[in-house]
């Protein structure tokens, strides 16, 4: 069943007090994410950084950041992930064994990325630049490939076979 | 959400498949072209990576071992894995430096791997443990069979594909270069030719210069002449009526 996107996490029917970034999806729906929320993703802080805005009224004055290229579906789940993660310490982008969460996250992340495979959601944590979503992303990706045969991986993700019986022969 | 799909993004992609060992890459390589292209490049940065630092790990037991004789074992593996193991694959060496293949052996760069981590918890801690690379030199020796039975051929075909586009290229650079040559000599001639035409218009210019200066006082010289005259033929004519 789609999202009820009024009732969601992300709706602009938000608390006037909070400090919340505004954003509009592909499909024109406005949504919100508090700051600690939202600055989990590279292009906010980018774009925060490019426009100059440093203080929480400019973030309350400022115009919703239009994301062309992320459904409302997905944008409802990014926002789901963002808020759970927003207390976290900053993600260690190399040194990724330093990311330490605790059992209760782990659950959590298994659980909503348990029933989610969408490459939409793939698609807004790359297009966004969600350091920890991607990542765990990543893992239920392999996750999904780890043991499973050539044949299934291929079934899995929809891939035609574009090798030629040369190259397959080659490779064997 | 709706089912699963084919495009998945690459980052997503590439961050899921470095989560995988070598041997599972080796595999996945199957999949598809495009994966084939991003587990080829990892396993090949994998043996790059296991030939440094078992070349590192090995000259650094090379110089703690004169001091720590404890030493001499984890050496003497290292070297054995050296000789036995990463020897035995160096031939493959050539094709992958040219970029025209991958290393397709994932599971030795896992045992490999695994043998040096060893090796360096006994240089940390002192302790011996039991390494058994003997079975993994016997799958390196057999790989290099492999590789010599099955792409050797594949790969010279790629090599002097490689050297022929290479030679191409070269010929295509050599080409530019003559024509780039010939381009600057003849921009230089111009330059000269061009110099050589505005050094002569300056003559001329300060020649016409001169000429003119000479033709005023010519003019001024002709014009005290014909005042001179003047003066001479009112004389004559006063002289004239005066013997009239």
């Amino acid at each position: 069943m789609a999202p009820n996107f009024e009732e969601a996490p992300g709706s602009s029917k938000r608390l006037k007090e909070e400090i919340l970034y505004r954003f509009h999806s592909k499909e024109g729906h406005e949504f919100t994410m508090e700051k600690a929320a939202a600055e989990l993703s590279g292009v906010v802080k980018q774009i925060s950084q490019d426009l100059g805005i440093d203080d929480d009224e400019s973030i309350r004055n400022m115009k919703p950041i239009p994301l062309i290229n992320v459904s409302s579906e997905a944008f409802h789940y990014v926002v789901k992930w963002c808020e759970q993660h927003k207390t976290m310490p900053p993600w260690e982008q190399d040194k990724w064994w330093l990311n330490e969460r605790d059992e209760e996250m782990k659950k959590w992340e298994n659980e909503f990325l348990g029933g989610l495979t969408s490459e939409q959601l793939f698609d807004a944590a790359n297009y966004m630049d969600i350091k920890c979503l991607l990542d765990k992303c990543a893992e239920t990706v392999a996750g999904m490939i780890k043991g499973k045969s050539v044949e299934e991986i291929r079934e899995i993700w929809e891939l035609e076979n574009d090798f030629t019986p040369e190259e397959e022969e080659a490779m064997k | 959400m709706p089912s699963q799909s084919g495009d998945l993004p690459f980052v997503v992609l590439n961050k899921a498949l470095r989560l995988m060992s070598y041997q599972e890459l080796a595999r996945l390589r199957q999949v598809h072209p495009h994966w084939d292209e991003i587990c080829g490049q990892m396993l090949n940065s994998g043996y790059y990576q296991l030939i440094d630092k078992s070349d590192k790990l090995l000259m650094r037991l090379q110089r703690l071992v004169q001091k720590d004789p404890g030493l001499y074992y984890p050496t003497s593996v290292l070297t054995n894995i050296q000789v036995h193991i990463l020897n035995q694959v160096d031939v493959m060496r050539a094709a992958l430096d040219e970029g025209v293949g991958c290393f397709p052996y994932g599971i030795l760069l896992d045992k490999t791997f695994g043998f040096l981590k060893q090796i360096e918890d006994m240089i940390n801690s002192g302790k011996q443990t039991d390494v058994s690379w003997e079975s993994v030199a016997v799958l390196a020796k057999r790989a290099s069979m492999h590789y010599k039975d099955n792409l050797e051929g594949i790969m010279e075909e790629r090599l002097g594909e490689s050297a022929r586009l290479k030679a191409a290229h070269k010929l295509i650079r050599l080409d530019s270069f003559l024509v780039e040559t010939s381009v600057q000599k003849m921009e230089k001639d111009n330059a000269k030719t061009r110099d050589d035409i505005m050094w002569e218009m300056e003559q001329l210019q300060q020649s016409n210069e001169k000429l003119r200066k000479d033709n005023r006082e010519l003019k001024q010289n002709q014009m005290k002449l014909e005042a001179r005259i003047d003066i001479l033929e009112q004389k004559f004519k006063t002289m004239a009526r005066l013997f009239s």
